[in-house]
């Protein structure tokens, strides 16, 4: 991930809205850094979790065909040829 | 087709992601293209002209307070780019096109003038290529 961004669980402190989410409300989104950092010093937000967004390896599991290397998988697979007729 | 008229009060203005829009009494934008001569010799000996480089921004009317002096000062005074949106009647009309650009604040210049409200003139300028885009 780009280190321009980054991902977090945040409240609107305050009286202005955010990004369309009202006083109170807790919201999670991908933010500019700078723009989180001017947020979070003029009080319109606080952090409340930073968040690394990502897939642990046991919540997923690939089709059973899938090759498991990319080196099983032939670039050009023989075609079978038509019987004569 | 029906044309509806209505008198501005609901303007939405979102600066650096903050609802702003209490803070300004006026908003809007500017897009000009400069004009640039091509006129060549011909029988009628009229001018030709293109469109150029164009500028485009914000521009608003706000009320010195105390948290809007701060925050318009310290956009100012970062050099910080960040995003304008302006959505006229957008308060009340979610459905209205919004206007929005990545700008910089490049002059801060409150006054006061005796017995009139704290008001004072922002101009964003456009900071990007991208210029000012709707959604």
């Amino acid at each position: 991930m780009s280190d321009a961004y980054t991902h977090g669980r945040y409240r609107v402190t305050g009286r202005r809205q955010y990004r369309g989410h009202r006083p109170g409300e807790t919201f999670e989104a991908r933010l500019d850094r700078l723009a989180e950092q001017r947020a979070i010093e003029r009080g319109d937000i606080v952090l409340l979790e930073r968040i690394e967004p990502g897939l642990a390896e046991t919540t997923y599991r690939l089709p059973a065909d899938w090759p498991r290397r990319a080196a099983d998988t032939p670039a050009n697979p023989r075609r079978r040829k038509a019987p004569l007729s | 087709m029906t044309f509806t008229k209505k008198i501005a009060k609901h303007d939405k203005v979102t600066i650096d992601g903050t609802d702003m829009s209490n803070a300004f009494r006026s908003f809007g934008l500017t897009s000009e293209a400069n004009e640039v001569d091509v006129s060549g010799f011909s029988v009628t000996g009229t001018d030709e002209s293109l469109s150029g480089g164009k500028a485009q921004g914000f521009s608003g009317d706000w009320f010195l307070t105390s948290e809007n002096e701060e925050f318009l000062f310290a956009l100012h005074n970062t050099d910080a780019i960040f995003e304008v949106a302006w959505q006229p009647d957008g308060l009340v009309d979610s459905s209205r096109a919004v206007y929005h650009a990545n700008c910089q604040l490049r002059s801060f210049s409150p006054q006061a003038n005796r017995g009139d409200p704290y008001v004072s003139t922002a101009t964003f300028s456009v900071a990007d290529d991208a210029g000012i885009t709707t959604s």
